[in-house]
């Protein structure tokens, strides 16, 4: 084969895989703190054997998938009046312990377990603003948290919840069940802003989604006719070719 | 091709959503029913390539990297406990519960259950049970001759008999409280029973500190929101109807891979 199908191929199979990205989208639409991620293309240029190219000579560009990237804006949120739900409504990341080590989430549903401690759904202790478990003791029972993290129970100030920020958000590494590996240091932020009862739902835009998803879709369409008429073009050559010859 | 596995997970999830929803729905009239809701993450992510790695072509650092997730989970289903509506009867068995706590019952096979339904009456016997005749724990009796039952908001039962002017204590309802109340197991019929995720029941009687007051001719009435249950149904219809687009859309490109020559 040529590299006109070769590089529609690149194409498609970039596609492909934006397209699974986009199916991740929509599947997690109703995961609270998910954040959606997208696709980076880019063109890949074919490097020749003997260094660069000449001028005037035009290299050959592959399509390739280059990097998948998280959109952090904000999700919406929705009233649960569960107390330990909590939504963050602008920068940061809680921080819970898992076996493995700190990890960030944005899915602020907590619970508090029968030995006191404030974990996620997986059971992670939710990290306190020097980066302790938070443990409520049982005679407390009616938990409140202020905007800047400060969660007091009826017994007094049982804790400050911690909210961290990444340096750069895109070294974020994603673990699945809301967990993400931050590549870089974490700093304590000092300003935060919580809500209690509430939780931040996932910020898939449907709309745009659905958008991409057809735009995809006839994209794919439209390469694959161009891989078509390429091998019709080169048979009817060939066609032509012996012809002659004969 | 992987989208497919992956709005499948989401139609997956999403038929979850619908029939906690259904659930919910159905028992909107169900004395003590605290609707539930779901709770979803996501999957586990495949590298495509790794944040952090050396890139091949030009020996500079990959500055984002190209991660798949794989879909979507049912992580739990939650009750959300917040307070029902109390609604009069006037029954004097009645009787509901505004604040934490639940009544304690014993289960035909000795163990204890807990419930926040409090729709109570008398067996033949005179002992106070629930609906399903479950004796409250522990067990109350009621003489035969009562003429009036009085729960007072500690849970105190104290009864009138005819031709006496004095009234007399004849038992004291207790209540438990949980440190994890959703570790509680739903067993159906309004009962809860404990489990190790929920902690060990904390006893005590109405009105003392961390239980609510027993309030005497009142139900308490299901937790659920009509209209947030249907904006919650319609939602999750149109976030299935996505995922099976997305399942056509996949199967549609897969039709063009394998047509082309």
């Amino acid at each position: 084969m040529d590299n006109t199908t070769y590089i529609a191929l690149s194409r498609m199979d970039a596609e492909q895989r934006a397209m699974s990205v986009l199916a991740n989208n929509i599947a997690n639409g109703s995961t609270a703190g998910f954040k959606s991620g997208h696709v980076q293309f880019a063109d890949y240029l074919s490097r020749l054997k003997d260094g660069p190219h000449a001028p005037g000579e035009n290299p050959e560009v592959y399509v390739q998938d280059r990097a998948t990237y998280r959109d952090f804006t904000q999700g919406a949120l929705t009233q649960t009046g569960n107390p330990l739900d909590i939504a963050i409504t602008g920068e940061g990341f809680f921080s819970v312990m898992t076996a493995q080590g700190v990890r960030l989430t944005r899915n602020g549903r907590f619970q508090r377990l029968s030995d006191g401690s404030v974990t996620d759904a997986a059971g992670h202790a939710l990290l306190d603003r020097t980066g302790q478990p938070i443990v409520l003791r049982p005679q407390d029972r009616t938990v409140s948290i202020a905007s800047d993290g400060t969660l007091s129970t009826e017994n007094g100030v049982a804790a400050e919840i911690g909210l961290v920020r990444v340096a750069n958000n895109h070294d974020l590494h994603g673990e699945g069940s809301e967990l993400f590996r931050a590549s870089t240091p974490t700093t304590q932020m000092d300003v935060k802003e919580l809500r209690q009862g509430m939780l931040e739902g996932s910020n898939v835009n449907m709309m745009s989604e659905t958008t991409n998803l057809v735009e995809l879709q006839r994209d794919f369409q439209i390469t694959a006719n161009l891989v078509e008429s390429e091998s019709t073009r080169r048979q009817n050559a060939i066609d032509k070719l012996t012809q002659t010859q004969s | 091709m992987r989208s497919l596995d992956i709005a499948g997970t989401g139609m997956q999830a999403q038929q979850t959503n619908v029939e906690v929803i259904a659930n919910n729905i159905a028992n909107m009239t169900t004395t003590g029913f605290k609707r539930r809701r779901p709770e979803f993450q996501d999957l586990i992510y495949q590298d495509m390539r790794r944040v952090g790695t050396m890139s091949s072509d030009s020996g500079t650092l990959v500055p984002a990297g190209a991660q798949v997730g794989l879909g979507v989970r049912t992580a739990g289903i939650y009750r959300i406990n917040v307070q029902g509506t109390l609604e009069q009867t006037n029954n004097s068995l009645d009787l509901a519960i505004e604040g934490p706590g639940y009544f304690q019952i014993t289960l035909p096979s000795g163990e204890y259950a807990y419930t926040r339904d409090g729709t109570f009456s008398l067996s033949d016997t005179g002992q106070i049970v629930t609906a399903d005749g479950y004796p409250v724990s522990p067990g109350i009796t009621v003489p035969n001759n009562a003429q009036t039952i009085t729960v007072d908001q500690t849970g105190q039962v104290q009864v009138t008999i005819s031709g006496q002017t004095q009234s007399m204590v004849v038992g004291q309802l207790q209540m438990a409280t949980f440190q994890n109340e959703n570790g509680l197991a739903a067993m159906g019929q309004n009962l809860f029973t404990e489990t190790q995720s929920s902690g060990n029941a904390i006893t005590g009687t109405g009105q003392s500190v961390g239980f609510g007051d027993i309030r005497q001719g009142y139900v308490e009435e299901s937790n659920v929101n009509v209209v947030t249950e249907i904006t919650d149904l319609i939602t999750a219809q149109r976030a299935y109807e996505m995922n099976s687009k997305v399942i056509t859309a996949s199967d549609e490109m897969l039709q063009t891979l394998t047509g082309l020559k």
